[in-house]
């Protein structure tokens, strides 16, 4: 079963009846992290980690799916983890007021749900 | 396909009563545009401006560039699937006004940008200072979603575009340029000792204000196809990619792409311009890997010599860029890839978020963190409101003489990735 690791409330509340979602109430980078170590224990990336052409400091929040848990790892899923992770460490964190968080997290959830659909069109 | 484009110098924008091209200045009425932008029932009002070039004058925050252009021979029309009907662009005579642009302004979501300063410093790294700019500020009709008013604010800024376009038809361009892209067979017995060389464009493709429109259609929603370059021309593609303004492609830059231009520039003499490629960037996975095939499956069966690939934004683009790169280059295909660069404000992180060997030639359009400081300019059409949060914004980077500092990330096209770009290296 897929899992989707989002720390999105809105990907939370609108996703939670259509995939299995493990919600962390954390900073991006650590969404990143979690699904670097997921993919090292055997699950596979579906969807990119950098999704969108917002930078890991210019929105607080991550919305990724990964496969359920194979019994070998997925090397190119490894290398994809890895170095988004590296990237997204490479920018300085930025401070951003209130008003922003809904604007972040509705683009979180339409990238997300792009590939949702396309995952959809799969099965 | 054979297009010959027209180019009417357009000097200077004015407002009038009657709308026209005379002695080089575009003169609009804005009563009329506001009346055909108000056919939107999404949009509530609009605003316009004209910045020109040497003006102390920042735009802020744009969403798309378009330049006005109107067929004047052959099938279809400018924006096809869009703005009119879908039939096929790219042959018969289309004529340019050239030096004028349309630049859509305003809030879709509170974080987005992009700066163009039409003086000082930022100018140098934006080619729409150079451009005489007939600015659009659309206000959306309260309760109107995020996805609504950014689809109103695309279609109003091609709207008017292609009612200023139509004012060029009649007149004579003062300057006209032949494009004939031949079938893989006339290419081939006319050129038979040139590298067949192709182009692959990656166009943005994953969501909200990350989308890419080709004849009307969403290009996540398609696989990897083929088109000719004079399509493009027409306004066969048009961006709905609001985020990142350094290294987006606006419609402008479709209208323009440079790499098109060079490769028919050499077209004939050093190369044989073979195939125009057109493929996604999509955040799922299988997409990607679907996507890159494709390309690498069409580039062998084009019995291609060399391909250039160019990208479209940050991230998770990286991926797609060198999948396209590992699979044409497998196919025995020398490839080179045009990208930019987020190596940090000293330049010393990795550039990209994906690397392989195989991706051993590569241009890249600059360091995106590279800091600049701007100094305030007198007017603002639009709002500073978003300075701080704007992609290479930061918090308290407005001093108290107004002037900004910002990565060039920020800018519109500072380090675009087809290269319609100032930055150089000596």
């Amino acid at each position: 079963m897929d899992i989707l690791v989002t720390n999105n409330p809105l990907v939370l509340d609108r996703c939670k009846s259509c995939v299995h979602i493990e919600y962390l109430d954390a900073p991006l980078i650590d969404v990143l992290v979690r699904v670097r170590d997921l993919v090292h224990l055997g699950h596979a990336l579906r969807t990119h980690p950098l999704s969108g052409s917002i930078k890991p400091n210019e929105t607080l929040y991550k919305s990724v799916l990964v496969s359920g848990k194979h019994s070998h790892i997925d090397k190119q899923s490894v290398h994809i983890a890895g170095a988004c992770v590296l990237k997204a460490q490479s920018f300085p964190l930025r401070v951003f007021n209130e008003r922003v968080l809904y604007d972040m997290q509705i683009v979180d959830l339409s990238l997300i749900s792009s590939a949702l659909s396309s995952c959809a069109h799969e099965r | 396909m054979k297009l010959e484009v027209g180019y009417i110098q357009i000097r200077d924008i004015q407002f009038g009563e009657t709308p026209m091209v005379k002695d080089g200045t575009l003169y609009v009425n804005a009563g009329e545009l506001e009346a055909l932008v108000l056919e939107d029932e999404y949009l509530a009002a609009v605003s316009f401006d004209i910045a020109r070039p040497g003006e102390s004058v920042r735009i802020s925050p744009v969403k798309d560039v378009i330049e006005p252009r109107a067929k004047v021979e052959g099938s279809g029309d400018i924006f096809p699937g869009v703005i009119s009907k879908v039939d096929t662009v790219g042959s018969g005579k289309t004529h340019v006004l050239r030096g004028a642009a349309v630049v859509t302004v305003g809030k879709i979501v509170g974080f987005q940008e992009g700066i163009i300063d039409m003086t000082g410093l930022g100018a140098q790294y934006t080619p729409f200072s150079k451009t005489v700019n007939l600015v659009a500020n659309f206000t959306p009709k309260d309760g109107l979603s995020a996805h609504e008013y950014e689809a109103a604010a695309r279609k109003a800024g091609l709207k008017i575009a292609y009612a200023l376009g139509k004012l060029g038809v009649d007149m004579r361009p003062d300057d006209t340029k032949v494009y004939e892209f031949e079938s893989l067979v006339e290419g081939l017995k006319k050129y038979p000792d040139l590298p067949r060389v192709g182009y692959v464009q990656m166009l943005q493709s994953q969501g909200l204000l990350h989308d890419t429109y080709v004849y009307g259609v969403d290009m996540k929603q398609s696989i990897t196809t083929m088109l000719s370059p004079t399509e493009i021309m027409d306004g066969a593609i048009i961006s709905g990619n609001c985020v990142s303004a350094c290294d987006k492609n606006t419609t402008y830059h479709h209208q323009n792409n440079p790499v098109i231009e060079d490769l028919f520039s050499e077209h004939g003499k050093t190369l044989n311009f073979t195939a125009m490629i057109i493929t996604n960037e999509n955040v799922y996975l299988a997409d990607k890997i679907r996507s890159s095939d494709w390309t690498a499956k069409l580039v062998d069966q084009l019995d291609l010599d060399g391909v250039i690939i160019s990208q479209e934004g940050f991230g998770n683009p990286d991926t797609d860029l060198i999948m396209n790169c590992k699979k044409t280059e497998a196919t025995g295909t020398k490839t080179v890839i045009i990208t930019n660069e987020y190596a940090g404000r000293d330049g010393t992180s990795q550039s990209l978020a994906d690397a392989d060997p195989s991706a051993d030639a590569l241009v890249t359009g600059g360091n995106s963190n590279q800091v600049v400081t701007l100094p305030k300019l007198d007017k603002v059409i639009g709002t500073l409101e978003y300075t701080e949060k704007i992609a290479g914004g930061f918090a308290g980077n407005t001093d108290a003489q107004g002037s900004i500092t910002v990565e060039i990330q920020a800018i519109t096209g500072a380090t675009n990735e087809l290269g319609f770009n100032l930055l150089s290296a000596r």
